[in-house]
Order: structure tokens, then sequence, then C-alpha cells
């Protein structure tokens, strides 16, 4: 069996579509679909209709948490063998996705199974998404390894769902990749990430420190291994550079000085490795950055950790 | 604006998500579904109270049953939107884009028929995606105005009458428009395995040969140029004849040759009408699928065909 999750607020426009994706799926009599329902409008039109044909439920939180709490509180109430997440304004890709993803994360006993999904632009247009690890959409996860190794959401309200990801791939999981779009992640101009790019990016960045950061602390005190630990450390803290380096406000850096702690409590021992990681972030904004500053970044960041420990 | 046909019989396990997936369309307030109940031993008005205000469905009884072809022409008959589509009563429209893309083309277009992309559900969860096919009525947006023009109707069968269908659609030369977009799922389910069966193949073979005579009727009756009549005929033949091939060492393979031997007279009197290239095409597409069988010369194979006659 496998627990379907839909984390939804007021979402009674675009619900119906997700629902008919879910119920013409294969697999339909495996399904347990799971509406949680953060706060808004009841379902129970919704739960009626389609009660005649899968499994479903609504969860009825009285306070409104946020996805990140929504779909923690879909994974308390829920217990089969594998979970999916999917957004009360998305749909599967075809019948067969969901299938495909259970076929996948069972012959190869995977703990992650990670599923393509098309992006779609305001034009209609796609973007299609490989092995990403950021999303939840697309993807089948095993429960027992997020209960095994105490994985959860934590209650921020955006990036919440990097942040679990990036737990679950610190902890070093079977993770198998299925190279077919499972998953269309639907153009709507009212949801959160949509709005104007340049401004939820900026904006975003204070949430994406705070999760990775969270995520670190968690690690640590989850006795997660020192290597996974610094590399992440590492890895977050020169993207915020680069950020930094791009918008040169700074609020970035005093958004880092938590961070920036964690990367001297772990440094990276192999230079080499060092090296590498940081390189890799250079290549992430190679394109927004001024040849300048490109130079010698090692040194340059002298005056960003500086920025950082002032605040 | 489409009319969805939808013959039924004995479909209470699956047609649900049939009709799942049509109110899962985003033009579904354009759609109107006719389900043709050929005498299935359970009647389907539970469905008009399960999908009450979802979406607009009639429910046609035949008392007898009358198979799938005839099933087919009693929902044209019955309906009156401008677009005509079928559907499966165990397949899915396998997006919630499915009809709008084809509604959209044939509008912009006008053209008489929109062929979309069919998926095809193989074992181990493999898909097949064929994007310009012609032998089954799934997957296609119809112009009414053109099937009445032509008097088009299905033959009385349930077997290939689909494809028999399309050849007389295409013999009268409509006008297609071809989208990228999925629009037919066709579902892997217990009548695959039944196929392979060599007694349903002999069947089916004699049904295709008893459906081609029909189409030669028709198509004549309706004065259609001699040579396209030739060449469909002809794609027939060599699709029956690879199947007897790669079955050639299977008992009773000889009833379906003598059953075969009306329909090959008839196409040998169509013979002078096809030009030797176009006679070479159609055989060198069946190559291409068949290609465990050992190799025979496209004129062997000629020969074989005129000898079978004799």
């Amino acid at each position: 069996m496998i627990d379907v999750i839909i984390p939804a607020y007021n979402a009674h426009k675009t619900i119906h579509q997700t629902l008919y994706s879910i119920s013409i799926q294969t697999i339909a009599d495996k399904l347990n679909v799971y509406i949680v329902n953060d706060a808004g409008k009841d379902y129970k039109e919704y739960i009626d209709f389609f009660s005649n044909f899968i499994k479903i439920q609504e969860i009825r939180l009285k306070k409104n948490g946020g996805p990140g709490i929504a779909r923690e509180e879909g994974l308390k109430h829920s217990h089969a063998k594998y979970f999916t997440f999917i957004d009360s304004d998305d749909v599967f890709a075809d019948p067969v996705s969901l299938e495909c993803l259970y076929d996948s994360i069972k012959t190869n006993r995977s703990d992650l199974v990670i599923g393509n999904f098309n992006e779609q632009s305001y034009r209609g247009e796609y973007l299609i998404h490989k092995e990403d690890k950021t999303w939840l959409h697309g993807k089948m996860y095993r429960r027992n390894f997020i209960e095994k190794n105490n994985i959860h959401f934590n209650d921020s309200r955006a990036n919440e769902d990097n942040a679990f990801n990036r737990s679950i791939l610190l902890r070093d999981p079977k993770v198998t990749y299925l190279d077919k779009n499972v998953y269309y992640w639907l153009y709507n101009e009212n949801s959160i990430t949509r709005r104007n790019n340049q401004e939820y990016s900026y904006e975003g960045l204070f949430g994406y420190v705070e999760n990775m950061v969270w995520v670190l602390e968690d690690a640590i005190k989850n006795k997660i291994a020192y290597d996974k630990i610094a590399a992440l450390a590492l890895s977050v803290f020169y993207a915020m550079y680069y950020y930094y380096l791009n918008f040169e406000k700074k609020e970035l850096a005093k958004a880092c000085k938590r961070l920036l702690e964690i990367v001297e409590e772990y440094p990276i021992k192999n230079e080499a490795q060092r090296l590498q990681l940081i390189t890799d972030q250079l290549d992430l904004s190679k394109e927004q950055l001024d040849s300048r500053k490109l130079i010698n970044p090692i040194i340059s960041d002298v005056e960003f950790k500086a920025m950082v420990k002032e605040s | 604006m489409i009319d969805i046909i939808i013959p039924a019989y004995n479909a209470h396990k699956t047609i649900k998500q049939t009709l799942l997936s049509v109110c899962m369309q985003n033009i579904a307030p354009i759609l109107k579904v006719y389900i043709i109940d050929d005498c299935s031993d359970k009647p389907y008005d539970y469905l008009k109270d399960l999908f009450k205000e979802k979406i607009n469905l009639t429910i046609i009884r035949n008392e007898v049953n009358k198979g799938t072809g005839v099933s087919r022409n009693i929902g044209i008959e019955a309906s009156r939107n401008p677009y005509i589509f079928f559907l499966d009563s165990d397949d899915l429209l396998p997006s919630m884009y499915s009809m709008g893309n084809l509604f959209n083309t044939i509008e912009k277009e006008q053209s008489d028929l929109v062929v979309g992309v069919m998926c095809i559900q193989e074992e181990n969860l493999r898909m097949t995606y064929i994007k310009n096919n012609k032998n089954c009525a799934a997957s296609k947006l119809y112009s009414r105005n053109f099937i009445e023009k032509h008097n088009l109707r299905f033959p009385n069968s349930s077997n290939h009458e689909d494809g028999i269908f399309n050849n007389l659609l295409l013999v009268a030369r409509p006008k297609i428009s071809y989208i990228d977009n999925e629009t037919y799922f066709y579902r892997l389910n217990e009548n695959s395995t039944t196929r392979k069966d060599p007694k349903y193949l002999y069947n089916s073979l004699k049904e295709l040969a008893k459906n081609n005579i029909w189409f030669s009727i028709e198509a004549e009756k309706r004065k259609y140029n001699k040579s396209d009549i030739a060449a469909y005929l002809f794609q027939n033949i060599c699709y029956s004849y690879f199947i007897i091939l790669d079955h050639l060492d299977e008992p009773n393979i000889q009833s379906v040759y003598r059953n075969l031997v009306l329909f090959l007279s008839l196409y040998m009197s169509y013979d002078k009408f096809l030009l030797d290239e176009d006679k070479y095409r159609i055989y060198c597409g069946y190559i291409g699928v068949y290609k465990h069988i050992p190799p025979i010369s496209f004129y062997e194979f000629l020969g074989r065909i005129s000898n079978s006659v004799k």
C-alpha cells in the first residue's frame, strides 16, 4: 500500500484535477489518499465523491501551520510502507506514474525513488527536472527509512521540502532514479513559488539558509557522519557567498552567522575535496558574477566572512 | 461539442476509471458521453447517479448483443455533436489536456480527422507510443460532417471493425492533422493474453477477411479510387499473411488459409490497380515488424498469394 499525502490550503479551485489524476492510476486500489486541510474550508464534497473510487480521507488541522506541518501531520496519520506527496494544484503525469515509482522502489529495495517531473511555464512550455533532490515532486519514499532515522519536516513555510530531502540524503539512503516523467508541476499564478522570480529568489534565500542550518543542527544532534555534515555546511556557505556577491545585500551575510560557526566546527580536512565543493558552487552562479569577483574566491571570501562574524 | 462513444459489454470493473478520466478533462463541460450497453449482464444506470453533475451521460441499451461495430454505429446515430471520439470501456484518457488538444486542433485547422499519440501499456510497465496509428478508432477525433457526407459506418463485426472503418474513411481522402499530445491510454489487461491464443487469432483473421470484403463493396458503392482500395486490401493481405507465417508450425493453420481464399481472390481482382512500388512499400512496412520471421522475397510473397487462389 502507498500513502498519497496532499497538503491543502483552500485548494478548492484546483484539487479536483489532482484527485482525478490519482483516481485513474492503474494501482488506484493500492492507494490511501490523505487531504491535509491546513485550517481552511473543508473538502467534504470531494471526499464524498472520490470515496466511491479510492480510499480517501481528510485530516483537519485546527491551526494553520504551512505545508511542512501539514505534510508532517499527513505522515503521522498514515502508515503504509511507502508514501508520496502531491501538491493540491499539481497532477500525476499519466495513469502509470505511481505504478512505475512503486515498481522501482520495490524491485530495487530503495529508500527513495526519484522520478522526473515537468515544470509548466506560464506559456505552457515544460522544463524537465531529472534527478532532482530539492523538491518533493515525483518521488516515492520508504517509511521505514524515515522512521528509523527520525526524519521530520520542520515548521518553516518555504524550503521545508528541500530540508526534508537533505535530511534524508545525509543519512545515506539507497536512491534509485527513474528516468520517466511522473509528475506535472503546473503553472499556478497564485502559488507562493511563482511570485516574481527575482523577489522570491532573494527572500527565499533566508528561508533556504534557515532550513539548511536546521538540517545541519538536526544532523549533529542525531550524530550523522562528520564528512556529510562538513560537506553540506561548506556547500551551503559558498552558495550563500555567491548569492551575496550577486545581490550585495548585507542582510545575507547576517543570515549566515550560525552557518559559518558550523563550517568552522566541521572543517574539511581534504584540501582537494574542499576546493572541489567551493568550485561546484562557483559553477552555479557563474553567469551572475562579475569576472573580477571570480578571481581567487578563496581569498576574497575573507571579507564576506568578516562581515558575517561582525553581525 | 464532442460526443464520446463508449461501447460496453460487462465492463463494470473498468468503466468507472474510464469515466473519471473523462471528468478529468479540462474541457469536460463540452463533452457528452454515450455508453452503448451491448446487452451486458447488469445495466449501467448506477453510473448516472455516481457521475451526476460531473459529466453529461446518456446510456443506450441493446436488448440483444449486437457486437462492437453495430454498437459504435448506434452511438454515431444517437449523438449530434460536430465531433466524435471513440473510447473503449477499459481504456483511459491519459492527460487532462487530451480532449482539449484534439478539439483545439480540429477547430483551428478545420480537419476531418485529428490523430493524437496512443500510449500502449505493455508488460513490465513498458510503454509504447504510437504517433500515426491508423488501425483503430482510438486516439482520434472525427468530424461528424465528414462521416455523414460519406455515410461512413462500422461493419457488423467485433473484430478489426475499427481498422476497417478507418480504411473506409481514409479511402475518402479526409484532411488529417497530427498532434504530439497523448490522447489515448490503452490499458494492459487479461484480453491482451487472449489475443495471443491461436484460436482467437484464427477467428480474428477470418473476421478480418470478411470485413475486407465488406470494405470493398462499400468503397465501390461510393465510387472511390480503385488503387486506393487496392492499397488497403493489400495492407490487410500482408497483415494476415505475416501472422500466418508467424504461426506456420501450429495445428489448424491450413484452415486459416482456406478461409482467406475468398479475400485473396478479391484482392487479385484489384491487383492490377496497385503499382509495384506501392505494393513493395506496404510489404516492407510489415517486414519491419516481423523481423523474426525468415525473410521471404517480395516476388515469392506475391507468388504465394496468387498460388493460394488457384
